[in-house]
């Protein structure tokens, strides 16, 4: 056996074997997480707090106190948005993840999926959670636009507002599934 | 014959072989072969092949043709049991979710099958490590497809029930350990040869206990999850993904734009 396949057998073992328990871990700690329908209850949560937001973020304001109050005054009302848009930006987050999970868990209860559909969802929710970061990277340093932040919350709460409408749409029968299925094993 | 076999090497095989025993009857007394039926076959092989072995080395040695033939030929069988064993543990998780059963199910074949010929191709051990090569990659492919209905069942959130967990556990690491096994065993068979038998039966005796524990927490009756109609995702899914898209492009967008300085 030559070094190079010893190796890579070495490591493929070791790594299915940490990925093998780090799953069943993790399925583990994730039956403590509230039910589906506890989750479609509380899924938008954060986004009722846009408007406030918003308001709080309009430059006229920093202006205002940066002629008014001194360029020190308007440094740490510009530090103190940043925490608050900051803040804003994890709950947004939050809400998206309980909306994918959502969104999963009428996948799994489905009798049929398609693949590329499934796919598309994977790729997009890893390329949100990419840049999410390197947004918040830069909101951190203090290089993100705010009224941009402000329409990503419209579109996460127009993402909600559609999953609600459909799910009342076409009755309760998908959130009592999804919380049949995530209660089975009990 | 077996006397000439060093004492703990006996131990151990009296050990696993009264563990898959015992296993053995508990799934047959508590009526799980029904639940289980390829794990029952796998673990009756398996005690199959222990009295093989032990008929094969009393009367042919360890260095005969008909031992060699007897404890590899056999040894094929119990793999292919296996693999049998993982294909239900996969079917446990997931069977019942039909649509993602039927996208995991060609996902992880695919997985495997690529696994175990890229292990066939590439390993380069000639005729004499031929056997083993074929189980280490027998192996991958039990490992990449538990591994993988895992992972998909994480992802998901589809409960597992928590014999099905300790099964799963079993058959991952039992796989996992093999392979590692096989190959400290290929690459340094001198310093390795002495070993290798022991460190197989005290994995296989750990895994064991593990798929003891499994049939312990099995349930006779198992509720079945009750699926939607097919057309809540066929609306609701297109929708989320386009609206996601539109989120990566404001994301895009967001960071390319400065906040304006007072």
């Amino acid at each position: 056996m030559s070094y190079a396949f010893f190796i890579t057998g070495v490591l493929f073992a070791a790594g299915l074997a940490a990925l093998l328990l780090w799953s069943f871990r993790s399925t583990r700690r994730s039956k403590r997480r509230p039910d589906a329908l506890a989750v479609l209850d509380s899924a938008p949560q954060h986004l009722c707090n846009m408007g406030p937001i918003r308001r709080s973020q309009d430059a006229a304001d920093l202006r205002y106190v940066a002629d008014r109050g001194g360029s020190g005054l308007a440094g740490r009302l510009r530090h103190e948005r940043r925490d608050v848009a900051l803040l804003y930006l994890n709950s947004l987050r939050t809400d998206f993840d309980q909306l994918l999970r959502i969104a999963r868990v009428v996948a799994l209860l489905s009798p049929e999926i398609s693949s590329t559909h499934e796919y598309e969802r994977l790729r997009l929710s890893v390329l949100f959670r990419i840049r999410f970061e390197v947004v918040r990277l830069r909101l951190f340093v203090g290089r993100a636009a705010m009224p941009q932040l402000a329409s990503l919350g419209e579109m996460v709460s127009s993402l909600a507002i559609r999953m609600e409408t459909a799910m009342q749409t076409l009755g309760e029968r998908a959130a009592l599934a999804a919380n049949l299925a995530l209660t089975s094993d009990q | 014959m077996l006397s000439s076999l060093p004492t703990l090497d006996l131990l151990l095989w009296a050990v696993t072989t009264l563990t898959g025993l015992f296993l053995f009857c508990f799934i047959l007394t508590r009526h799980l072969d029904r639940q289980f039926p390829f794990l029952t076959l796998y673990l009756g092989v398996n005690l199959l092949q222990t009295a093989a072995q032990l008929f094969v080395y009393q009367f042919y040695g360890f260095s005969s043709n008909v031992t060699y033939v007897v404890a590899w030929g056999s040894q094929a069988l119990v793999v292919v049991a296996r693999t049998l064993a993982a294909c239900e543990f996969c079917y446990r998780v997931l069977g019942h979710y039909t649509g993602v059963w039927a996208l995991a199910s060609r996902i992880l074949l695919i997985c495997g099958a690529v696994v175990l010929t890229l292990t066939l191709l590439f390993s380069h051990d000639g005729f004499r490590y031929a056997v083993m090569t074929l189980e280490i990659a027998v192996e991958a492919f039990i490992a990449t497809i538990v591994v993988g209905i895992v992972l998909f069942a994480h992802h998901y959130e589809a409960p597992i029930e928590p014999s099905s967990m300790l099964l799963g556990l079993g058959l991952g690491l039992n796989s996992c350990i093999k392979i590692l096994n096989d190959a400290v065993l290929s690459r340094y068979w001198n310093n390795y040869s002495g070993m290798w038998n022991e460190v197989a039966m005290v994995a296989f005796a750990g895994v064991l206990v593990l798929w003891i524990f499994a049939m312990r927490a099995a349930n006779v009756h198992v509720p079945k999850p009750e699926l939607q109609a097919a057309d809540i995702y066929s609306k609701l899914v297109p929708q989320m993904n386009r609206r996601l898209a539109e989120l990566n492009d404001q994301l895009v967008h967001l960071f390319k734009t400065e906040q304006p300085r007072p």
